[in-house]
């Protein structure tokens, strides 16, 4: 296919599509988790009563959210936030309500701000530097005489590397028989 | 008489093993060969003490020997024989006596099976392996010691936590810490390679086979405690990024990245010190996931309550950190690649650097998820919560990254990056996948989530079915350069078709994960003869009955399920009530499918008296493409059992100064 032996500018272009697309579907994961919701209503779908119940931990479990147990204490969160829903609030004020409550320790992930941001932020920027870094990696020029030295040792004489093979030899005794 | 005979044993291994440990170190230094030697016998011997230990201590299970208290608290008279076995490992003493047992048996056998080239670096690797043993014999002598004495042995035992009476938490602890001891050697040959200078002949061979094997049984591992949770715990999920699953995800993770660096280091001689460091940190990983869980710094549903072993950990985990960096730091510079100039460019090598940077970036979001509760407390003594919504936020774009990763490294070539027949490949593979990903989201229900979700799962699986299109494709252009000779390539290149069957096995399992994306739940109360919808099912309740079996009773409430074919099954979710605890666990009534499974728990009931009817409440889920999960894992292993196979892996040495 024409595209893999055509020239760096093409493959470049491609590239910069595939950040863009890498872009987008991080901006997506994290609009779903963006606080506020659709427009105030007492009568809310078991969608989105699902939603916001599901973004608080299950106080007596491991793991859980107060969705996926049957204990007494989640039980109670539930109904709360059912009740906070149907009377109009948004999801900012039960987030409010609760974290003035329990902590924020009651969120199931780091909050997005303070300390917390350090756990959103690292991966990103990490994420960042990494597709960055393959991007240089990727678009590293060959040489003009491509050095293929598996084997036998490389072409090239020049004395610095005689010298540096000469000293790997001298540190390293050959071994066993 | 049997707790004394099993600690003296165990204080006798410990003592074989620092004298072991010294022996080789003054080999190592002196290059005496006989020292050496008489270390493997030592360590040899130590073994046989230890497994007569063991020995000793499932007598005690099987004899109901309550002076030995761990006998005491694990087991009861009425325990089943399956369960008197594995009571050997279900809690703390016992599970690291495992791990030490299984840690012997490796190094037993690392230390006899070698390759001869390897000769001179075994001092070394000795040396490393005996020094963790002898600690791991000194822990089990101290700290965790399942031998302590009871003065005065009551007539029956506290009975084993009834969650473990399954078979697959029997089994899943061995198998994970084969595992975890497999990961040893590669670790104790990557302090050799280092303190001797230099890889040798033989070095990757080993290394590989080792690092597999344990990958192998690690996949399976997990995977069986993820079934275990999905059958045992009631929550209708199989993973719940809890510390302890997540401690077990990164040594895995870890070897994962060491196997493509192998690919790496054997064809073209590059990575070789990311290799000795990746072989070493998915050791040190097995213990520090083991540190933070059983130590009481997370709370998780493994930890026991602060447990003194925690201290110890810590100093063994900060030495063995130091030592092996401090080697690393001061000899790492004469390992040298083959070619310190290679431009890396658009190859193979590149897309494999992509897959390991994935692969860190996975180990990086566990890791930081799991530890910042207590970063986060120790940096402002707040305390919060870091569970599934974190971990899949970030799922997806690494979800993507890897599809796309695996199509692509696997069709580039080395060097060149060209990728033979690519039109074709790629057309098969674009176009083929249309129909495809639409007749699996037609098969699995997909078009009933509506949404963000619903273009999530529809892109996944076309990027799924994509990518295992671009796997075939090129699978059928080797095939072609071999004449459809498929045998050949089987004898001739068994690593490429263990990797193709562990990749398309990895593929159909991120498939199946999408699944949870669009499970159903409902919670319904019932009374005798009442019925609901739930799905495609009417699900009829008739009535509560009771049973005993071996050493529980369970209160069973069998559900009829009828789909609109007409087909009835009957699902039984129940709750079991063990004699020795006050609890009644869940046994979950669960009818799998390929495309979903009906999961059913019993979250209340009420038997009816004075002619009142018996009501339920039932916690109804629909899991879609659990199954595929384990039959992706299945393939996995296969892939992995495959790769081992392979003869030729590892033993071309691509090093230029010593192919001779």
């Amino acid at each position: 296919m024409r595209f893999f032996q055509a020239d760096c500018i093409v493959r470049r272009y491609f590239f910069i599509v595939c950040l863009g697309v890498f872009t987008f579907l991080q901006a997506k994961t994290f609009a779903q988790h963006a606080p506020g919701g659709p427009a105030k209503s007492t009568e809310i779908s078991e969608e989105r009563y699902r939603e916001v119940a599901g973004s608080y931990r299950c106080p007596t479990c491991t793991g859980l959210s107060v969705l996926e147990s049957d204990a007494p204490f989640s039980v109670q969160i539930q109904t709360k936030v059912r009740q906070m829903l149907e009377s109009g609030r948004s999801d900012t004020e039960i987030k409010d309500f609760f974290i003035s409550k329990y902590g924020p320790w009651i969120l199931r992930a780091p909050p997005k701000e303070g300390f917390g941001l350090v756990a959103w932020v690292l991966p990103i920027v990490f994420l960042a530097f990494g597709f960055l870094f393959l991007l240089a990696v990727f678009f590293q020029k060959k040489k003009a005489a491509p050095e293929m030295s598996i084997g036998r040792g490389s072409s090239d004489t020049s004395s610095e590397k005689l010298l540096k093979q000469f000293e790997n030899l001298v540190r390293r005794p050959k071994g066993g028989q | 008489m049997r707790p004394e005979l099993g600690f003296f044993l165990l204080l006798m291994c410990m003592v074989l093993s620092g004298y072991g440990a010294f022996a080789s170190l003054v080999s190592a230094w002196t290059k005496k060969r006989s020292l050496w030697l008489s270390a493997r016998v030592a360590t040899t011997v130590s073994f046989v003490l230890c497994l007569v230990s063991a020995g000793v201590l499932w007598s005690g299970l099987f004899n109901h020997d309550y002076s030995i208290k761990y006998v005491l608290e694990n087991s009861s008279n009425d325990l089943p024989y399956l369960f008197r076995f594995t009571a050997f490992w279900s809690s703390l003493e016992g599970s690291h006596f495992l791990w030490t047992l299984l840690m012997q048996l490796m190094v037993v056998i690392g230390l006899w099976v070698y390759h001869r080239n390897n000769e001179h670096i075994m001092p070394h690797v000795s040396l490393f392996l005996q020094s963790v043993l002898c600690w791991m014999y000194w822990l089990a002598t101290s700290y965790s010691d399942p031998f302590i004495r009871v003065s005065f042995p009551p007539p029956n035992g506290q009975g084993m936590n009834a969650l473990l009476q399954n078979p697959y938490m029997a089994i899943h602890p061995p198998l994970l810490f084969i595992g975890y001891t497999c990961l040893a050697i590669p670790a104790a040959y990557a302090v050799a390679a280092l303190i001797y200078g230099d890889i040798t002949q033989g070095w990757l061979k080993t290394t590989r086979r080792w690092t597999l094997i344990s990958w192998t049984f690690l996949t399976a591992a997990i995977t069986l405690g993820g079934r275990w949770a999905y059958v045992e715990l009631g929550w209708a999920g199989y993973w719940a990024w809890d510390p302890v699953e997540n401690s077990s995800l990164v040594p895995w993770l870890f070897a994962t990245a060491s196997l493509h660096t192998f690919i790496l280091q054997d064809k073209m001689g590059q990575l070789k010190r990311m290799g000795l460091v990746l072989a070493i940190s998915a050791f040190f990983m097995c213990f520090f996931g083991t540190f933070i869980t059983r130590s009481g710094v997370i709370s998780s549903v493994h930890s026991f309550a602060q447990s003194p072993i925690g201290p110890t950990y810590l100093y063994f985990l900060a030495s063995l950190f130091a030592i092996c960096g401090a080697i690393y730091l001061w000899r790492s510079d004469s390992i040298l690649p083959t070619d310190a100039r290679k431009v890396w460019g658009f190859s193979k090598e590149t897309m494999l650097l992509v897959t390991l940077f994935l692969l860190f970036m996975m180990i990086t979001i566990v890791f930081l998820g799991t530890l910042f509760p207590i970063i986060t407390e120790w940096v402002n003594g707040q305390k919060i919560s870091v569970q599934a919504p974190y971990y899949n936020a970030f799922s997806p774009i690494l979800g993507v990254g890897f599809v796309i990763a695996i199509a692509l490294g696997n069709m580039m070539r080395f060097q060149t990056g060209k990728i033979p027949k690519a039109k074709r490949s790629f057309l098969i593979a674009t176009l083929g996948a249309l129909p495809l990903s639409l007749a699996y989201a037609w098969g699995g229900d997909v078009f009933r989530s509506s949404g963000a979700y619903l273009v999530m799962q529809l892109v996944g699986y076309y990027l799924i079915s994509w990518s295992i299109l671009c796997l075939l494709a090129d699978l059928w252009v080797r095939l072609e350069d071999l004449r459809f000779r498929w045998v050949l390539l089987l004898k001739k290149n068994t690593g490429y078709c263990g990797g193709l069957l562990a990749h398309i096995g990895i593929l159909l399992c991120i498939a199946a994960f999408l699944g949870n994306y669009r499970g159903l739940e409902k919670t319904v109360t019932l009374r005798s003869g009442e019925s609901t919808d739930f799905y495609v099912y009417k699900v009829d309740f008739q009535g509560l009955h009771t049973k005993e079996v071996e050493n529980a009773i369970n209160v069973e409430a069998p559900l009829l399920l009828t789909k609109a074919s007409g087909k009835k099954t009957t699902v039984v979710p129940a709750r079991s009530k063990y004699p020795t605890k006050d609890e009644f666990m869940h046994e979950v009534g669960l009818r799998s499918g390929f495309w979903h499974d009906f999961y059913a728990v019993l979250s209340d009931f009420k038997k009816g008296q004075n002619g009142e009817l018996d009501r339920i409440t039932v916690q109804l889920h629909i899991n879609p493409t659990v199954r595929l999960v384990w039959y992706g894992v299945m393939i996995m292993c296969l892939g992995g059992v495959v790769a081992l196979f392979d003869r030729g892996r590892g033993s071309r040495s691509k090093d230029a100064f010593l192919s001779s």
